[in-house]
């Protein structure tokens, strides 16, 4: 909360304060100590809760070219203006000015902690850069909407500023404005939302529904998924090298590195021979607590056949069996995390000249 | 079937020299109820309390069943399975207790187990499960040495259903308070209702592979239902204790007793927006063939045999479940049964479909409950811990994702340890949503 | 199944590719089998995501 009126900076492009079009897209940055463009309908919806103290402009075309090292100049010249809030946009479907309008947001928001608001039409691709990274109120394509856009931009700043908790959320991240209120575009956070129907109520309403044809809305709508196109088949087994990959949590005694029981996203790679050794003392343990580990401590091939895969290696079955296992915990993981610990992996595997893979999951 | 549920609802509950009920209170004879419930030898001792409604003092920590006081007064068995002798329950009639639980607790922390849950009484995490404006009968308890994990928890699950039988039991002279009918007759003659749309409910209700103990749970007439093929139940019986709550943690006797979509189906039904058909239990099983055997046969007591037109499915924690029920939605979508499929994500980021496990454009109606591991802060000055020891953690030792112990007094923890917030089978005004 | 094209079923969560009901010789057997059908399958041209069994 504060008291005083809240200091805005404003971001905008050089079309919107008057500069010049695209023909000027190249103009570098230049500051301005009053309202400018959309800026003067930004104070007018601000009324007295607030002081547009600065505007921040420059061009599409030369801050896109490196948002990040322009994002870090902006803002070092309007960190002195000690803003209480940054204004970006609104950018509408523009595809330079979204970005860096994201990007100055996002920048703003880390270094000064405080609440940062722009505003982009769901095709801008701003929204999938920067929508985790700040607040981006949801527009049409039409640049005459600004009032409206602006009155929804402030509207949502003042409840950040005011950070009062909701009661349908819970600490610690109670005090988020509801995306469906104020409009804006989710930023990749998952929340338990108190509602007023219980799960049944809405459930068996929204079944009733598809049941009679009417329209209904499903809470989780699947993503589209990529299709990989398959790896060439190996063509002389005995000239391969082979490696074993596996998510189902086979770590060290003690587990040094501390993969988690869930949602990893750091994989391991062990020697195979310290790691599972044919005889002696089990040197092994498992981290995945997804499912019952009994069985698979009893006989690690039960997870990963590699006594087997020892002997088709001395057998010159394969060419070579990898000396090292890669492993990690595949319970609950993210899957966007996944597909990032799978290119680590797959580098890996490919600076040790490995030809395939097994791949084993519990 | 009809099933005529006595709603009493209890004032205080209050620990006295001896039993006995009036005006809407009940008072309690510790050493009565302790004495009657040690008749179970497998029991070595027992702590029995009364914490009453208006405490805000105490956490209650491993947490391994919840029980509403119920008492068959007619046409059946107690708990039928677990306390009385086999009998279909879901007939006759049944007092019920409002305003008080039976808490059961397991002093041990747990050795493997990976989910404890936890409740307060007062503090910040009050407001988050109906549990903590009750009046509450705390039970915890050691048993015999030879007694394995599992089964000391269904010991002490057993003996809480006792002592919920007593409580109801004691409140014969109490008034009514108001009364509800489960009046439901499967039989297809008896529901021709045209044009009302037919739904049924698919309950998975167990998948061993989380049931780390190594001793299955009971939970169906206190009855194992390993590789149990889906069997159809009147809805009553789960209402009326033929199911109970399982080591797993997936649910409690008394989120069966108050079973959210079971209830909501048979208002719906009292409504005459759509005729209520019937409910298939099922499980998950650990063999493949089998697996695809119980998807067809779900879909088939479904479609053919229950006659519907559409389902709702619930299913409990993690993948293979998840997998498990989406093939037979799918199979219910194939045979012209539309579906609404409950799940739950896990994550606290990303998308709603990031934890979808199973994707077919068939599923088109899907429920994200509850998300599991939304960070929770909590803060309570509690003056009494139950059920453990203070550095008890939720989730198994080992794991420590919640990384805080139980009985810090700003705990942080994750939301499918707080017994009462989250629940699978729909009674909470909860919801995933992206933010 | 986000990014995997070559997918051999296996037994069962606990035990992937193995089998607690079976004797040990049994069950080395079968891992055998597990092992000799993975790498069949590496050296088995496909055009898209194929799950394949041990038949």
């Amino acid at each position: 909360m504060i008291d005083r009126k809240i200091r805005v900076v404003h971001y905008i492009n050089q079309f919107f304060a008057g500069i010049g079009g695209e023909e000027k897209a190249d103009t570098g940055f230049s500051l301005k100590t009053s309202p400018t463009g959309p800026g003067i309908i930004l104070q007018n919806e601000l009324e007295n809760k607030g002081e547009v103290v600065s505007t921040l402009i420059c061009g599409d075309n030369y801050f896109s070219t490196d948002l990040e090292k322009n994002a870090e100049k902006g803002f070092r010249l309007i960190e002195k203006y000690k803003p209480d809030l940054f204004i970006a946009g609104p950018a509408f479907a523009a595809g330079r000015y979204g970005p860096s309008c994201g990007a100055m947001c996002r920048i703003v928001s880390e270094r000064l902690k405080i609440p940062a608001v722009t505003a982009m039409n769901v095709e801008n691709p701003g929204v999938e850069m920067y929508s985790q990274h700040t607040y981006i109120v949801r527009t049409g394509v039409n640049s005459k909407d600004i009032p409206d856009i602006v009155r929804k931009m402030v509207k949502l700043s003042l409840a950040l500023i005011e950070n009062k908790p909701d009661p349908n959320l819970v600490p610690p991240d109670d005090c988020i404005p509801s995306p469906y209120e104020y409009d804006y575009f989710t930023r990749n956070l998952i929340r338990n939302v108190f509602t007023k129907e219980s799960t049944a109520e809405a459930s068996v309403g929204l079944l009733i529904k598809k049941l009679k044809n009417e329209p209904f809305k499903s809470d989780v709508v699947k993503p589209p998924f990529d299709k990989i196109k398959p790896a060439n088949p190996i063509e002389d087994m005995s000239k391969a090298k082979i490696a074993f990959v596996t998510d189902g949590g086979i770590v060290p005694m003690g587990n040094p590195d501390g993969i988690p029981s869930r949602m990893s996203t750091i994989w391991k790679e062990y020697v195979i021979d310290d790691l599972l050794p044919m005889e002696g003392e089990r040197q092994y343990e498992v981290s995945h607590r997804g499912y019952n580990n009994f069985e698979v401590l009893e006989d690690y091939n039960r997870l990963i056949p590699v006594d087997h895969a020892r002997t088709f290696e001395k057998q010159g079955r394969i060419g070579k069996l990898n000396p090292t296992l890669f492993t990690t915990c595949g319970n609950v993981s993210i899957i966007k995390k996944s597909k990032i610990m799978g290119e680590e992996i797959a580098h890996k595997l490919l600076e040790q000249k490995v030809d395939a893979v097994i791949l084993t999951s519990a | 079937m009809k099933l005529e549920i006595q709603n009493v609802a209890i004032d205080y509950l209050i620990s006295a020299e001896n039993d006995y009920a009036e005006k809407d209170n009940l008072f309690i004879s510790i050493n009565a109820l302790k004495n009657n419930l040690m008749d179970d030898r497998r029991i070595v001792s027992l702590d029995v309390r009364v914490i009453d409604k208006d405490n805000d003092d105490t956490r209650f920590v491993n947490v391994i069943d919840i029980i509403q006081p119920r008492c068959k007064l007619k046409g059946g068995q107690n708990f039928p399975g677990f306390v009385g002798d086999i009998e279909t329950a879901g007939k006759g009639i049944t007092r019920s207790l409002d305003n008080v639980i039976v808490v059961v607790c397991s002093a041990s922390i747990g050795k493997g187990r990976t989910v404890q849950k936890f409740f307060d009484t007062g503090g910040s995490g009050a407001r988050l499960t109906e549990f903590s404006n009750k009046n509450i009968l705390y039970l915890c308890g050691e048993t015999a040495e030879d007694i394995s994990e599992n089964e000391h928890e269904d010991v002490l699950r057993t003996a809480g259903m006792k002592a919920a039988v007593y409580l109801a039991e004691l409140a014969k002279s109490l008034k009514v308070s108001s009364t509800d009918i489960y009046d439901l007759d499967l039989n297809i003659k008896c529901n021709s209702d045209e044009g009302l749309p037919r739904i049924c409910y698919y309950y998975q209700v167990y998948a061993p592979h989380y049931d780390y103990g190594n001793i299955p749970s009971k939970p169906l007439y206190g009855q194992t239902v390993t590789e149990m093929p889906p069997t159809i139940l009147h809805p009553n019986e789960i209402l009326d204790g033929a199911m109970s709550g399982v080591h797993i943690q997936a649910y409690y006797t008394y989120d069966n007793q108050n079973h959210g979509l079971i209830k909501e189906l048979y208002k719906r039904h009292i409504n005459k927006e759509i005729v209520f058909c019937g409910v298939v239990v099922g499980v998950l099983s650990m063999n493949e063939m089998r697996r695809g055997f119980f998807v067809k046969h779900a879909g088939k007591l479904i479609k053919d045999v229950l006659n519907a037109d559409g389902a709702v499915l619930t299913k409990f924690h993690g993948g293979a479940a998840h997998l498990d029920s989406a093939l037979i939605a799918i199979e219910c979508e194939k045979l012209g049964v539309g579906t609404s499929l409950h799940i739950t994500p896990f994550t606290d980021v990303g998308k709603l479909a990031d934890n979808l496990v199973y994707i077919d454009d068939e599923l088109d109606l899907i429920i994200a409950g509850f998300t599991y591991f939304e960070p929770v802060d909590i803060r309570f000055k509690y003056k009494n811990i139950l059920g453990g020891p203070p550095e008890s953690f939720a989730s198994s030792p080992r794991a420590k994702h919640c990384n805080t112990p139980l009985g810090s007094e700003h705990l942080k923890i994750e939301a499918l340890f707080i017994a009462g917030y989250t629940d699978f089978l729909g009674r909470t005004n909860l919801r995933a949503m992206e933010y | 199944m986000v990014g995997a094209n070559r997918i051999l079923r296996g037994t069962n969560i606990t035990y992937v590719i193995g089998d607690k009901d079976l004797s040990k010789e049994e069950e080395r057997e079968l891992n055998l089998k597990y092992l000799e059908k993975a790498l069949e399958i590496l050296q088995t041209p496909i055009k898209e995501q194929t799950i394949f069994v041990l038949g």
